[in-house]
């Protein structure tokens, strides 16, 4: 069926990619054919699971104090506020981050990239955030790392993010890039993305009150879920 | 607010996100039945997907949930809440308990059943099912079955398979095609 400008217009206005995207090849045979069923009612109106997290230390949430020594690569801070639709702060969240390491390769079995690991980098994190929704760890900046998607294929440089709300629907998993990345324009998976803003949600900002002195760059990454709290959870 | 937009779990999240433990959700001292459920999942050329994870939330033997009672909250032994990666052949397993069904005024009841997550490679926002248990009376009457195609019922509903030791249900989920899963709008 052709699409209608009226389609083109709500697609880009559409915040989360399809299932369905060619151009990033994976989709082909794990995006559903049939038609999605109405979201239960009752899923809607969900809270998020609460469950233990575990202890979380002080190093979870510094990816450079994993090991005995000092992973290579450039030094990072990553921060920002986590919120809902209607702007609220979310306290007490988990955040769970993974990246590959500044030579732009995962600590995983099916990482075939020949880009060398870092005995003292293990790439994943956990971080709660506090009483105002705000985060904070400390990183190196991951390496762009090439896949087999296309002919010269590269993910830009990212850090993958998986996050709880306030909603059992506010759940989303997503990656944050850097900005000015040459590699943004080309990615199929940032550009399954149908709406620029969309897109732009994606990219962190280099802030200077965040960088550290003689010690990490800055980046501000603020991350919204869906949901509102001011909408009251009907029961 | 804009909201901040989902992309894929990539294939690299194991280390990251599964830990030990996570795919048991009847903790000591969760009333109920103890059962489990497996399946494995599958893409839309029947090839096993062997770097999913499912999440799994479901209500306790009572039919509340754990994040919307306080009592239940305050002695909390059933977080409800499990995580699982397939494994080479895509399969994937919990250990729990049946879960009660839920009533809400004003409404059918909702059969018992877990609400599921998907989420791979290839994914680039999770796929959203449940699980039903085949055979459950209140099945029949479950408002979101019943908005179901006939024909596409039974790829909600797990079967018991034959076990000593507990319950064990099954159910494969199937990302496309033949015999394909219902999924939600998300
Ligand atoms: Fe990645």
């Amino acid at each position: 069926m052709p699409v209608t400008e009226t389609q083109k217009l709500k697609r880009q206005e559409e915040i989360d990619p399809p299932y369905r995207c060619d151009a990033y090849r994976s989709t082909s045979l794990r995006s559903p054919r049939e038609p999605l069923q109405a979201m239960p009612d009752l899923i809607r109106s969900l809270h998020a699971p609460v469950f233990g997290f575990g202890d979380l230390s002080a190093q979870d949430a510094d990816l450079t104090r994993q090991h005995a020594g000092e992973p290579l690569g450039e030094r990072i801070v990553v921060a920002g506020r986590l919120m809902d639709e209607g702007g609220r702060p979310i306290p007490n969240a988990l955040i769970e981050v993974w990246q590959a390491n500044a030579a732009g390769r995962y600590r995983h079995k099916g990482d075939g990239h020949n880009a060398p690991l870092d005995p003292n980098f293990s790439g994943n994190g956990r971080v709660l955030t506090d009483a105002h929704g705000e985060y904070r760890f400390v990183s190196i900046k991951p390496g762009a790392y090439p896949w087999r998607n296309h002919a010269n294929a590269w993910r830009p440089a990212h850090i993958h993010f998986s996050l709880f709300g306030l909603g059992y629907l506010s759940r989303l998993v997503t990656q944050m890039y850097f900005p000015g990345d040459p590699l943004l324009p080309l990615d199929p998976i940032f550009n399954s993305v149908p709406g620029e803003m969309g897109r732009q949600s994606l990219i962190s900002r280099f802030d200077l009150s965040l960088t550290e002195p003689e010690h990490a760059l800055g980046y501000r990454f603020d991350i919204v879920l869906r949901g509102d709290a001011a909408t009251p959870m009907e029961k | 607010m804009q909201r901040t937009a989902s992309q894929t779990v990539g294939p690299f999240f194991l280390d990251a996100l599964i830990h030990a433990g996570d795919a048991i959700i009847n903790k000591p001292g969760a009333a109920g039945e103890t059962i489990s459920i497996a399946g494995s999942v599958f893409d839309g050329e029947g090839n096993p997907v062997a770097d999913a994870f499912l999440e799994v939330y479901q209500a306790d033997s009572t039919g509340r949930y754990v994040a919307d009672s306080r009592e239940a909250r305050a002695g909390m032994c059933f977080s409800g809440f499990g995580r699982a990666a397939t494994d080479q052949f895509g399969q994937f397993r919990f250990d729990t308990i049946l879960p009660g069904g839920i009533q809400r005024a004003g409404s059918a009841a909702d059969a018992p059943h877990l609400d599921v997550m998907v989420f791979a490679r290839g994914l680039l926002k999770p796929l959203v099912t449940r699980i039903y248990f085949h055979g459950n009376a209140a099945n029949a009457t479950d408002p979101v079955l019943l908005q179901v195609q006939p024909n596409r019922r039974h790829t909600l509903e797990a079967r018991r398979v034959q076990s000593a030791e507990k319950e064990n249900w099954q159910l494969d989920v199937r990302l496309q095609g033949k015999d394909e899963t219902v999924f939600f709008d998300f």
